[in-house]
């Protein structure tokens, strides 16, 4: 079973400097929350458990909206114009 | 929504574990990574002779095994969560040489403990079973991860949505 870009999932990518980055994709929001970032907390506090990487009180965080509700936000300014 | 965190090293070293295993892979001897810092000896007290510095590491390298590569005891401190380098003035710039080539072990080590770290966690979560998609792109190594749980959720929501 592959994963479909529009299902809700992780993705961790490394670097071979050691750097680590993850995304959280098509994860819905409840309650004004992103799961998305209750999804990635998980792998963050293992990860800080460890030492591999700062605690998680120091993570620099971006947020960005994702594929899905890019096109949608394409498709309305379209319509507007 | 999508949430994304950077989460860089920025070349810190943090895990003391990894730490000594770089040490000891680049040749230097009895490595010892001690939880509470430890003394260490300058290079006058490691002749025997007195002396006031008083410093102190949790990584320590002796140098009563590795006499021909530095002058005294040398180790690395943690500060801040990260460790630090803390070596007597007769070693600091041979070794500031030599870092770089601790750093790049280091960091080898790293990625290879994050990657087995997040697919562990992943098991581990008790959230169905996980299905771990692992490639490689530019040297970088991307695992994509999705829960079926979150999956059977996710389509349930779209079942709904559809139904309205």
């Amino acid at each position: 079973m592959s994963i479909q870009p529009n299902q809700p999932h992780i993705i961790m990518t490394i670097d071979p400097q050691g750097n680590i980055t993850s995304e959280a994709c098509n994860y819905p929001s409840v309650e004004g929350v992103c799961q998305g970032e209750q999804a990635t907390a998980a792998f963050e506090e293992s990860l800080a458990a460890e030492g591999l990487i700062p605690p998680v009180d120091r993570i620099d965080r971006q947020y960005k909206p994702s594929a899905a509700s890019r096109q949608t936000q394409q498709v309305q300014s379209q319509i507007q114009q | 929504m999508s949430h994304f965190s950077t989460i860089k090293s920025n070349n810190k070293i943090t895990n003391p574990e990894l730490l000594a295993e770089s040490l000891q892979e680049l040749g230097w001897n009895g490595v010892i990574y001690h939880l509470e810092a430890q003394p260490m000896q300058d290079y006058y007290q490691v002749r025997g002779e007195k002396s006031e510095s008083q410093s102190e590491a949790n990584v320590i390298v002796p140098w009563q095994q590795n006499k021909r590569r530095c002058n005294s005891d040398f180790g690395f401190l943690k500060q801040d969560g990260e460790y630090v380098l803390i070596a007597d003035e007769m070693d600091t710039r041979s070794l500031q040489n030599r870092i770089q080539e601790l750093q790049k072990l280091y960091n080898q080590k790293t990625a290879a403990a994050m990657e087995a770290n997040v697919v562990a966690t992943a098991q581990a979560l008790n959230k169905g079973t996980p299905i771990v998609e692992r490639t490689e792109v530019d040297g970088k190594i991307q695992l994509k991860i999705a829960f079926s749980n979150d999956i059977r959720q996710h389509n349930r929501l779209q079942q709904q949505t559809i139904r309205r």
